[in-house]
């Protein structure tokens, strides 16, 4: 995908959201309306402006492993909702194991050091010295 | 006054104190250094440590995880692109570049001496100018706050000069974020449908972290050359004594002691810290530089001018906040509930009553600064090191600690959520080369615009000629259109000149 | 995978038992045994406010008088709201407790629509009382006393300038019990924290602060402020010369409460032992001198005292509102 057309997608996204938010603000009393319909306004006559400019590019090799990303994306996904069901630590465990693993990482030794290091170092920043009340489970 | 501080000097000398500053002063590095971690947030989370202590080293202590921190968060911005505090948030703009071309050594070292020079200026206003310097803190009324609120956002035109229209896209983006919540001034709730989560709005540090953190992450995370080290830093030079002195001294200097300046007074004027220096300590240093197209590129001037900014927040914050009880930025209003916790009563009387506490402390920050630069100095060459770890290995990790540093803000897994969705607006943003410095920037001076035009208004009854009333003021306005003036002047300058590299996706 | 045979089924099932077990055995026991944990504080408020602080000298004597620690978790955000439903949510077993603040919980509910309500909690102690107090900078002649303020605000109606710590706030509805009390009208201008209240009346910006005793006392004391009234129905001992706007004349009694609460549905006994507790703390000669030195004004009431002191707000605030209404409701 260009450049041109990535404007032109973001243009016509940003406009659309734009005009839900104008509805929405309409509906608040004048003086607290001001400010976010000026924002709205704002944003989509710049996003009439970037839909009729050409865009000033240059196009840079570098190509992005999807698998990789995608993967990642959900991984992180997942991990966001096991936090909450096997705790943040034991979380954080897998999630770092499991991407550094699938991140082509295969050294056992290093997967081990880090993973545990890691956590390790974590629990006693937050766990014993911080004290931040981390989501946890009922056993730990 | 020199008696007390000749009082002090034994105290602040002594091990334990010393002791404490190394103590302090590393983990405020860590702190800050790590992703998601703010000064903020160590210095609140710390608190409980300085129970058992006497006030002036409990304070003291504190002092030092405040300095460090704001000089730590530069490390994770030069090295991984992703500002450790809000407060370095203009520091990757050139950090990232010097790191990327083996500079990394270098960006740090500029780094520490600037946090350096940014903190002992302040430290040493603080312990001579407090007093005087407070009245200037109480002269920032409703309207003086509006104008510094646009002077600050002005900066935006600066941030985005390689495209305008998306510059101004972002910030756009970034104002709207910052009028989720509640209306400061009617009670209304704005673009929270319903959700309590949302009445108070978006942290900054959720906004940071998300357009900043994961999108670098990802980026890191989607590349071909994800476990092998990245190759240009495999070659970076450690930066000699030298060359750092011939940077300094003919490059740099000026903008040392500008930015230093800046920030004591961001520091001084309640309500506005780093977050906000930085961006003003960048901008200046490329108004007043000889080179100033070099900005962007890995230009040390750009590091410089943001780190000396926002560690010269530090002393200047603590003016208001020893002189008066009122807080200079957030961290100073953490300090307060410490000083509270201890039995001290932040106000005008605390000099009187406490000046051994009041002059320790104050003595104190102008050593801390000193035990920073030894730590960052010679730390820097380790600190370095990081750059070389593959990208298969720190991707995930930096994900992990975004996480867990939005979490420790409000206890919240709300907030992590939301932050891993501007995580997600910020990949794309990327991916379109808008920036993300003007959304962070206007989501921190939009509401305070907004804000204070209304409240001024409320105050004057209407009257539009208030907000041009005083001296405060015009010289703001003029700040303001100047920045502003010279902004537009260099766009149209530049005119059609600049051109976007994107990657094809 | 089961290993065939009886031999391998009983293997199992111990383990499953004793598993069971080692997991009963970390779950908090009735309230004879209570408290065997540390107890959990929900804080509504950022760490450095009064309500944090409050919350932390509280849980300095909790090793002393309940033999476990307490520990403080800081959920801040929609003025209490996200706490109070945190804590409603939360297991009635003793072991999580919260701040509450009024007018800020009652605020809420009378302004908007929120996810909690008085009747989800069960009152164990508050702590603080701390009283409305009306000042304005110390060098400011055109307010000498009360009178000066209140003929001013006839003369010109809706003109004085009243800083507030927000739509909603304790102070916010001390300036409205005012009008209602004096019959004048002012003008209350909302700000985020009560920094910057003391900020804008010393920095000349704004002509009158509502202030609470707690975030004031030190300015009247080193004469940057003067204090005109205070609105409780007593004198502050450590401000003996500010007279309350009763002894002027105006019954005008406004204050911001802070106590601990735990979710409806605490057991009897859990929730008596917590109160006496409570009640011992307050009682603690250290504990009193660490309040008065973060100038926390104490008015401890214990758990039926707590009820009926909280009735007696929900109705003074609710006739207010109907009276005089503040912020919009949507």
């Amino acid at each position: 995908m260009d450049m041109a057309k990535k404007n032109r997608i973001t243009a016509i996204v940003v406009i659309v959201l734009s005009i839900f938010g104008l509805m929405e603000a309409k509906s608040y009393p004048a003086e607290a309306a001001t400010y976010p319909l000026a924002i709205l306004l704002m944003a989509i006559a710049l996003s009439v402006i970037l839909l009729v400019t050409k865009p000033r590019v240059k196009t840079k090799p570098g190509n992005i492993v999807y698998r990789q990303l995608y993967g990642m994306i959900a991984f992180t996904i997942a991990y966001y909702i096991i936090i909450r069901i096997i705790g943040y630590y034991f979380a954080t465990l897998l999630y770092v194991l499991v991407s550094m693993y699938f991140l082509k990482e295969r050294n056992l030794i290093v997967l081990a050091s880090v993973s545990v290091g890691f956590v390790v170092v974590l629990y006693c920043v937050f766990g014993l010295f911080l004290r931040v009340p981390l989501p946890h489970l009922v056993l730990f | 006054m020199y008696n007390a501080i000749f009082q002090a000097i034994p105290v602040v000398f002594s091990i334990k104190s010393l002791l404490l500053m190394f103590l302090g002063t590393g983990l405020g590095i860590a702190i800050g250094a790590m992703p998601g971690l703010t000064a903020s947030m160590g210095v609140a989370l710390l608190i409980p440590l300085t129970f058992g202590m006497p006030p002036a080293y409990g304070l003291v202590l504190l002092g030092s995880i405040y300095c460090g921190a704001i000089y730590g968060g530069s490390i994770s911005a030069i090295l991984l692109n992703v500002p450790g505090t809000p407060s370095s948030a203009a520091t990757v703009l050139d950090g990232f570049p010097m790191t990327q071309r083996g500079e990394a050594d270098k960006a740090l070292k500029i780094s520490t001496t600037a946090s350096f020079t940014g903190g002992i200026i302040s430290a040493f206003v603080l312990l001579f100018l407090a007093p005087p310097l407070a009245r200037i803190a109480l002269m920032f009324g409703a309207s003086e706050y509006f104008w510094l609120a646009l002077l600050g956002l002005s900066v935006i035109v600066s941030l985005s000069s390689a495209n305008v229209v998306k510059g101004f896209l972002a910030a756009a983006f970034g104002l709207f974020v910052g009028s989720i919540g509640l209306d400061p001034l009617t009670g209304v709730p704005r673009f929270t449908f319903g959700v309590p989560n949302l009445l108070d709005g978006v942290n900054v540090i959720v906004l940071l972290i998300g357009l900043f953190s994961i999108p670098q992450a990802l980026e890191m995370i989607e590349s071909e050359t994800v476990n092998r080290i990245p190759e240009i830093v495999e070659r970076g030079v450690a930066c000699k004594f030298r060359e750092l002195w011939h940077e300094i001294a003919h490059v740099c200097w000026p903008t040392y002691i500008r930015s230093s300046i800046l920030g004591t007074f961001i520091g001084i004027i309640p309500g506005t810290g780093g977050n906000v220096a930085t961006f003003l300590g960048y901008e200046q240093a490329k108004r007043f530089s000889k080179h100033p197209e070099k900005f962007g590129t890995g230009w040390s001037e750009g590091v410089a001018g943001s780190e000396a900014a926002n560690n010269g927040v530090t002393g200047g914050a603590l003016v208001p906040l020893l002189t008066l009880g009122i807080p200079g930025d957030s961290v100073t209003a953490i300090m307060l509930g410490g000083l509270l916790i201890h039995g001290l009563q932040p106000g005008p009387r605390l000099f009187v009553q406490h000046p051994d506490v009041v002059y320790t402390f104050m003595v104190g920050m102008v050593v801390i600064n000193v035990v920073m630069l030894i730590m960052g100095y010679f730390g820097s060459y380790l600190f370095a090191k990081v750059a070389k770890v593959p990208y298969s290995i720190v991707g995930p990790m930096v994900i992990a600690l975004s996480v867990v540093g939005t979490y420790a803000i409000k206890n919240s897994m709300f907030d992590v959520g939301l932050m891993l969705f501007f995580g997600f607006i910020g990949y794309i943003m990327r991916k379109l080369a808008i920036p993300a410095g003007p959304a962070v920037l206007a989501l921190i001076l939009g509401p305070m615009a907004e804000e204070n035009w209304r409240r001024a208004m409320l105050i004057s009854g209407g009257e539009i000629g208030y907000m041009f009333s005083g001296i405060l003021n015009l010289v703001l306005i003029v700040l303001f259109l100047l920045v502003l003036g010279v902004g537009i002047a260099t766009f149209i300058k530049k005119g059609k000149r600049t051109e976007e590299f994107e990657a094809d996706a | 995978m089961i290993k065939g045979g009886v031999l391998g089924m009983k293997r199992l099932t111990g383990l499953v038992l004793a598993l069971m077990m080692v997991g009963l055995m970390t779950l908090p026991v009735g309230a004879q045994g209570y408290p065997t944990q540390p107890i959990t504080i929900i804080v509504g408020f950022g760490p450095g406010g009064a309500t944090d602080v409050l919350a932390r000298i509280v849980a300095k004597y909790s090793d002393k008088y309940l033999g476990q620690p307490m520990v403080i978790n800081n959920m801040p955000g929609a003025n209490t709201e996200i706490s109070l439903v945190a804590l409603k949510k939360a297991a009635p077993d003793g072991y999580t407790l919260g701040t509450l603040n009024i007018p800020h919980a009652l605020s809420n509910i009378l302004m908007r629509q929120t996810q909690y309500a008085m009747e989800d909690f069960k009152y164990l102690a508050n702590f603080v009382v701390d009283p409305g107090l009306i000042g304005v900078r110390a060098d400011d002649d055109r307010f000498k006393t009360l009178d000066d303020l209140i003929k001013y605000a006839k003369a010109n109606p809706g003109k004085a300038t009243w800083a507030t710590s927000g739509i909603g706030s304790d102070d916010h509805i001390a300036a409205n019990m005012f009008e209602v009390a004096t019959g004048v009208k002012v003008r209350p201008v909302p700000y985020k924290s009560d920094a910057e209240i003391v900020a804008a009346v010393l920095g000349g910006h704004v002509d009158v602060g509502g202030f609470n005793v707690g975030n004031v006392t030190e300015q009247v004391l080193a004469g940057k402020i003067r204090a005109l009234g205070v609105m409780a129905e007593k004198r502050y001992p450590d401000l003996p010369d500010v007279p309350t706007l009763k002894e002027q004349g105006y019954d005008v009694v406004s204050d911001s409460s802070r106590g601990i609460v735990a979710p409806k549905g605490i057991p009897d006994e859990i929730a008596q032992k917590l109160g006496d507790a409570f009640r011992k703390i307050s009682q603690d000669p250290e504990f009193v001198e660490d309040m008065r030195k973060s100038v926390q004004p104490m008015d401890v009431k214990i758990l039926d005292e707590y009820d009926e002191y909280v009735k007696v707000l929900v109705k003074r605030f609710t006739d207010l509102y109907k009276a005089n209404p503040w912020g919009e409701k949507k």
